[in-house]
This record gives structure tokens, sequence and C-alpha cells, in this order.
């Protein structure tokens, strides 16, 4: 199967090694005789379409899974994994797409939780926190450590995460798409990181979609199609395209380029609307046909704005007409009456129910329509439909009836897609759609945008991802701590003065001027 | 998929052979355990527990729960013995005890879907005041001059049958729970707002209204029960049905609910109400006393409780976690839940509507 031989590339030793490793979930076979070598001070990508088996590995090396066939070797010895405490005394961290780190307690007390450094009996806090500041500093990092988790962002979290993984003398750190989560901006502080860990000598797996990524942090690429090792080579030998066409098995699809859409009359005139404690004073207006984008930084307060839409948080003051008559929204049913859908921006609490399969998730919102009397589902005709949704999205899956926490990430969201552009919705609000998609679906789902609004929906594109807004939006808002404080045109766009409004390094938001952001 | 459901399928026949081993259990204990007479006696007098078990149900499938349902119970009878007493005929009587079922039930609801207090803590407290109220109502009093016709409801056979009439009530009742649980779309809502409350939120599931529908539900089950019982005691006191909410709970329990909430299915419920039946039945044919009986109870509550933590445990990989996530505070809700196994905590039941 492999395009080049391993042993060529690297000289050094593995710190660990997956010979011939196999897993099935039942008759489906997930990974098929996969071998992956993690060396000290080297960056291993891991890169496939989703579904193609990459987290199931990282659940193989953190203990979570374990593997049908094949073997597990720590610097030559035969070891297996059974469960996350004894990945942990292997040395391997497994730092997933979700931090799982206790929102209450603070960063230090995190670092060190179940270990805490004791004096006379006691916690020694003083002890604690220092050493907490010194392990941060080792990497760079200026946070505060006695800050709850709670109040971290995303990417400080996988910073928190990492640095306790290094206290824990982890030799092999293994991050599941660590970027798909945060801003490009902060992502380049997290290879920072990654580039003081591999001079430490710490073995790294990275995922990530981002195929970009890929080639530039990883000296070694591993592709995955399908459960099968496509190919692994040295990062210099790959190139963009090359590593799409292993990653599809075909010559990808270049991104979609929107279409141009007639812009009819406003559908959403939204003035003055403040609330969620900061945000204050947003004012725009989107057009039947029209995709606007919202750009900024995580925490800008474009999910609260996509929230106090959809009925979810009740807005403190300002007005909102929908097709020119003032609406009120006080629930997310009476923004679903009014045609609005949002798909939120976190599938796990948000979006779906884990427990429940693909189809019952994928009409939620829309069970009403199988409806009989006294309520009865008709189920022949709900699996009809949801299947047909399955199927448009391009969910990998056994059928309808798996449940959507035996899906890969990617596919999970294709189904909250499904799940929210069945309402037929004519006010489309997507926050950060294609988190955690894979290059081709990507398109898809742009594809499936562009041809939504040369329908005449109005659509709300809430992205970090600079390609995805600037491909796709007819007009930009630039957010800043909870005010809009630019507006860019798809003609006048480009990315550095977009990133620099949305960075605390650009104006002030108040001196900007209240008309700053008007359309 | 295919496991869960044969998880599923292994439990309800598990339960159907407890029912079993609870019938020969009983026969071996005595020669008068299989006679139409037992068998109707014992059913008669587990029906009100039976009747309050199918709300309870569903409240429990939402992740929320009610302990005040004993004292409901008693409010409602110690009503339909005040009205009595005053000479109101009791065709009039039951239709108030069902208005103050409902609105007992009422004040749970609106305590715990729109104050926003845990269901635990609240009808801990409805359980000592709905009881005082039925103390202060009735005192010590026992009212037990009630129509034949109206005693025949707890007592009665139907024609020459050994088949009481409560069952057939309970029957009904059943019968329309489990549809409503198991086919429609509140039914559906049901188990989504138990696995994932915010997700329900945001899927435009009122999820408010939806519990305070429940509690009241609830309570109006209560009253249905209450009139079964006295009927069936053919008396109606302060006291009545205290300690109810012990046998109802154990029963949903048994029956493959799982009590955080998100899994379970009637049919479960309805043999363990069976097995329980018969196993107090058959306890007290053996001559265990009632107090032994309710150890035995509370002992298959936490037997029960700990079988299905333990799987549990099993299935997450660790319970830690698994904790962790359903006691997460909002303020992580825009940052991700904390992962690292999450993804497959498959929950057995789930998706099963
Ligand atoms: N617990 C499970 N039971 C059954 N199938 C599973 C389970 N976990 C994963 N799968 C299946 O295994 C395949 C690989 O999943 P995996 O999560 O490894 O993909 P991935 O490469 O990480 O994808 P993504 O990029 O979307 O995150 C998927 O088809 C998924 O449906
Ligand atoms: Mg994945």
């Amino acid at each position: 199967m492999s395009g080049f031989p391993i042993e060529a590339m690297s000289s050094v030793a593995p710190i660990v090694e997956l010979r011939g490793i196999t897993k099935r979930f039942g008759p489906v076979e997930v990974l098929t005789d996969i071998d992956l070598s993690l060396r000290s001070g080297r960056v291993h990508s891991l890169a496939g379409e989703n579904g193609a088996g990459k987290s199931t590995i990282v659940k193989i090396l953190g203990g979570v899974h374990r593997p049908d066939d094949g073997l597990i070797f720590k610097e030559g010895e035969e070891i297996t994994i059974h469960g996350a405490a004894e990945a942990q005394r292997h040395g391997i961290a497994v730092i997933h797409q979700h931090p799982a780190l206790f929102p209450d307690l603070s960063v230090a007390e995190n670092i060190f939780v179940g270990r805490q450094p004791r004096r006379l009996g006691r916690i020694d806090w003083v002890a604690m926190r220092r050493e907490a500041r010194e392990l941060l500093s080792g990497l760079r990092v200026d946070v505060d450590v006695r800050l709850p988790v709670k109040m971290l962002g995303i990417a400080e979290r996988q910073t928190v995460e990492i640095v306790k993984a290094l206290s824990l003398r982890a030799r092999v750190l293994v991050m599941d798409e660590p970027t798909s989560a945060i801003s490009r901006e902060e992502a380049v502080r997290l290879f920072e990181i990654v580039e003081t860990l591999k001079q430490q000598g710490v073995a790294i797996l990275f995922i990530s979609h981002f195929i970009d990524e890929i080639l530039r942090l990883g000296d070694d690429v591993t592709i995955l199609r399908s459960g099968r090792r496509v190919v692994t080579s040295s990062a210099a030998e790959l190139t963009l395209e090359s590593t799409v066409r292993h990653m599809v098995g075909r010559t990808p699809e270049a991104l979609f380029p929107k279409e141009a859409a007639a812009i009819g009359e406003p559908v959403v005139e939204v003035r003055g609307l403040a609330g969620c404690g900061f945000v204050e004073d947003v004012s725009f207006t989107l057009r039947a046909g029209e995709i606007v984008g919202f750009f900024g930084l995580v925490g800008a307060g474009r999910s609260e704005v996509a929230q106090m839409l959809f009925g979810i948080e009740p807005p403190d003051r300002g007005e909102v007409r929908v097709d020119g008559g003032r609406a009120r929204i006080r629930s997310p049913r009476d923004a679903m009456r009014l045609g609005i859908s949002l798909l939120p921006e976190d599938r796990h609490q948000q979006g779906l129910v884990l427990e429940f399969p693909i189809r019952a998730n994928a009409t939620l919102p829309i069970l009403r329509r199988f409806t009989r009397w006294l309520g009865l589902v008709d189920r022949t005709r709900e699996a009809e439909i949801a299947g047909d949704y399955a199927k448009r999205m391009r969910v990998v899956a056994t059928g309808i009836e798996q449940l959507v926490n035996a899906l890969s990430g990617g596919n999970q969201q294709k189904v909250l897609l499904a799940k929210w552009l069945m309402p037929s919705p004519r006010i489309l609000i997507l926050d950060q759609p294609t988190r955690g998609i894979d290059v081709g679906a990507k398109a898809e789902i742009h594809r499936i945008i562009s041809q939504l609004a040369g329908q005449g929906m109005a659509i709300v594109l809430i992205s970090d991802d600079v390609p995805d807004v600037t491909a796709m939006a007819d007009r930009i808002l630039v957010f800043r701590s909870g005010r809009i404080v630019a507006e860019f045109s798809r003609a006048t766009v480009d990315r550095g003065s977009m990133v620099l409004a949305a960075s605390h390094a650009g104006p002030d938001p108040v001196a900007a001027g209240p008309g700053a952001g008007r359309p | 998929m295919k496991r869960v459901r044969e998880y599923v399928a292994r439990w309800e026949a598990l339960l159907l052979v407890f029912l079993i081993g609870t019938f020969v259990f009983g026969a071996g204990v005595s020669r008068y355990f299989w006679t139409a007479s037992n068998i109707s006696i014992a059913t008669a007098s587990f029906m009100p527990v039976a009747i309050v078990a199918l709300a309870m149900t569903l409240i429990i499938v939402t992740g929320e729960i009610d302990i005040s349902v004993g004292s409901i119970v008693g409010l409602c009878a110690a009503c339909l013995g005040v009205c009595l007493e005053r000479g109101l005929p009791i065709g009039a009587a039951m239709p108030l005890s069902l208005v103050v079922g409902a609105l007992a039930g009422l004040g749970n609801g609106v305590m715990v879907a729109y104050v926003g207090l845990p269901s635990l803590v609240v009808t801990i407290g409805t359980l000592a005041l709905y009881r005082g109220l039925a103390q202060i109502v009735l005192r010590e009093r026992g009212v037990s001059d009630f129509p034949e016709w109206y005693q025949n409801i707890g007592f009665g056979t139907i024609g020459g049958s050994p088949v009481p009439w409560s069952s057939l009530i309970f029957a009904v009742l059943a019968i329309g729970f489990a549809v409503f649980l198991h086919a429609t779309r509140g039914g559906r809502a049901l188990y989504a707002i138990g696995n994932n409350r915010e997700a329900a939120r945001f899927s435009g599931i009122a999820v408010k209204r939806g519990l305070l529908g429940l509690f009241v539900t609830s309570g109006v089950m209560c009253s249905v029960a209450a009139i079964v019982l006295t009927a069936y005691l053919a008396s109606a006191r302060s006291d009545t049905a205290s300690g109810l909410e012990l046998q109802v709970i154990t029963a949903v329990v048994l029956g493959g609910v799982d009590i955080f909430g998100g899994s379970g299915t009637m049919v479960g419920v309805v043999i363990a109400l069976f097995v329980l039946a018969f196993v107090q039945n058959s306890l007290g044919l053996a001559g265990v006393t009632p107090e032994a009986q309710q150890i035995a109870t509370g002992g298959v509550l936490i037997a029960t409780l700990s079988v299905f933590g333990a799987a549990r445990f099993v299935r997450a990989h660790g319970a830690a976690r698994g904790r962790f996530r359903r006691r997460r505070p909002r303020a992580l809700a825009t940052g991700g839940r904390p992962s690292g196994g999450g993804e497959e905590s498959v929950k057995a039941h789930a998706g099963r509507e």
C-alpha cells in the first residue's frame, strides 16, 4: 500500500510505533493494516477525509479503543494500551478537539489535578502556582494560572492541556484537529509551541483538515483513505495538490467559487441590537440572495448575535424586522416560524443529540411535518426524507439508523447541516458550518450554500476561516468586543485589513464611531 | 445500533425471566399463590403504584424526578374523603380530586420549569407540603362510607372474570402512555430533553412547557391512583399512600429507565411493575412483614441502580468522565464538552422512541 518505505525517512528510532493495526466496529472495518511511527523531535501529520479513520487511530493510542489486530511498540518493546491511565503511563498524551478540563478549577489546579504539590499534608498553593507558571513560561505562554479554566478561550485551554501533558512527562503528544475550533492567528501560536516541543524531543501526531497546516507543520505525512494508509512520505515531497489527490483518490475539485446571485429585498433588518452582557449597537441588513459573513476572533460576539436572532437569548435592546414587519422572537419556535434556521457552533452541546440515530437528529426541528392525528410520527416518511438529506450531504454511515455518536466528527457536522436545511429556511444562519469538515466536503458545502443563495435565501455565515468568508460572502462584517467595527464588500476585502480590524490591534470599537459597520 | 437494540432486548427479556422466576418462587411459597383470586388481588393492590409509575416514567426519561407522588395521592384521597363527609356525591368528588392533583402537579412544574429549581429538591419540599395539607384537611379521621359501585373501581372484577376493574383502567392508560412515548412527536421530544436539553432547545422544542405539562400529568395520574386506591381500601385517610414514591421509582428504574434520563421503554416498566407486584405478594404470603418488604424494595432499587451504574462505567471506560459530562456547568457550553471517550459512550436504549 505504502508509496514510500518508512525507514528511509528518518534514522531516528521511533518512540511509539503502530504495526499492522486493524480495527472493526461490528462488521465494519474502519482501519486496515495501519503502520505509523512517531519519532522524537518530529511531527507526523495525519490527513484523510471525514471518516477515514484518523480519530480511531488517536483513540487507539489514547487507550480508548483496542485494536482487533496488529501491534503497538514503545521503543521496540511491544505494549498494550488499556485505558487512558495506561496511555499516560506510557508517556502518551492525547489532546482532543474539545479540551477535557475542569471548568471551575483554576489553570494551576487543572494542570496538577490529582497530584497537587503538598506541604504538611495540605495543598501547597504557592508551589503549585509557581510550577504552573514555570511550565507555561517554558512555552512562552502568558496566562494567569489563578483564572478558572472556563474564563479561557479554546486556544488557551488547549495550551493548558499541552502543559498538563508535559508536566506528566509525555513523550508523545497526539493532537486531534487542534486547529479546527480556533482562529488561524491562534493556530500560529500553537505552532510555535509545537516547535518548542520538537526541540525538547517530543514526538507529535498532528491531525488537521487544513492541508497547508499538514504540510507546513509535519515532518512526515501519512494519508489515510477509507481506513487504509495510502501514503507515508516526508512533507517536502508532497504538494497541496498531491496530498488532496491521495486523500480523495482523484483530482480535487477546485474550491467552489460563489455564483453570482440576484440580491433582492431586505429580509432581515437589525437595529441597535444589544444583549448577552457585551453585545452593543449591532445593526445590519440582510437581503434575499445575499451572503453576509461575520468575521472576528473567538468571543467577538458573533454567535451571541446569531443566538439572539434565533430566540435563544433575549436581547436587552434593539429591533429586529423581518420582511419589514417588527419581529418578536422569544423562542427558537418563533424564529423557525419566521423561516430562520440556526446551525449552532457547538455540535455536541447545542447541535446534536448524540444518543439519537441520524434520522431522529435530522428531523428533530421539523417532526411536526411528519405527524398525523394524535401527534403520531409517520416513520416511513421521516426515514425517507432523512435518507434523502443524508445522501445529499454525503454522510458516510452504515445507514440513517446509525447513532450519531458513532459517526466521525465531520460526518456529524454534515448531519447537523442536513438538520437545519430541512426546514427550508428563508433565513439561514450558519455558525462555523465547515468546522472539522474535509476539503472535498467543504467544497460541497460551499456549493450548497451558493445554490441556496441563488434561490433567494438570505444567509449569515459566521466563520473563523478567512478563505471561507472571503470566497462566499457578498459583504463581510467584522466583529470585535461585541460590536461591528468594520465592513467590507467582496470587491474591497483583503485578508490583512480584515484580520487587523478583528484583532485588538485595530482601532478601538468605540472610537470607530457609531456609524461604523452600518450598511 | 444493533448492539444497543440487542442490549435492550436482553434487559426486557431478563425482566421476563425475573417475572417467571417470581411466579415459580410464589408457587413454592404458597399453594394459594396460583389461584385466580390471589393473582387478582395482587394485581388490584398494585394498580395505584402502576398508574403513578406511567407518568413517572416520562418524568425520569427527561432526567427529572417527582418524589412528591405519594403525598399528592394522599392529598387527593383526603379531598375525596372531605367531599364525602360534606355530603358531596362521589361522582362530583372525583373530578374535584383530579383538579386538586393537577394543581399539585402544576405547583411542582412551575417551580421546576419556570423558577428553575432542581426537581429533586422541589418535590422533596412538596412531599412534606402536600402531606401536610392532607393532614390539615382530614386530621386523624378516616372516611369510609363510600358507595358500593365506587368501591368496585378498586376491588371489583369485570363480570364474572377475575380481572379487576382497576387493571382495565391501568391497561388503557398504559397503552396511551406507551404510544405517546414511543410513537409521537411529544415522546421524541422527551428523549431529546433527557439526552441533551440544550440541543432540544436549539431544535425548537418548548422544554419548559413540556416539563410543566409532565408534572401536571403526574399530578393527574396521582389523583387517578388516589381514586383507585381509596376505592380499594374503602377508606380515605391523610396517610394514604405514604411511601408510594419508593415503589414507583423502584419499578421505573427496574424497568430499565436511566435514572439520569434519556432512555428506557414503557414495556420494560410495565414488566417491572408486575415483577414487583408479585414479589411483594409472595413475600406477603410467606409471612414477611410489610417493613421487611419495604427493605426488600429499597434493596431492589439500590441493586438495579448499581447494575446500571456498573454497565455505564464499563461502557464509558471511566466513571469520572461520564459524571463530569453530565454535571458540567453551562459556562462551557460554547467551548465544547470535555471530550475523550465522549463520542463512544453509547447509551443503551437511546433512540428507541
Ligand atoms: N463507536 C463506533 N461505532 C461504530 N462505528 C464507528 C465508531 N466510531 C467510529 N466509527 C466509524 O469509524 C469510521 C472512522 O471514524 P473516525 O472518527 O476515525 O474518522 P476521522 O478520520 O477522524 O474523521 P473526521 O475527519 O470526520 O473526524 C467512521 O466511518 C465512523 O462512522
Ligand atoms: Mg476525527
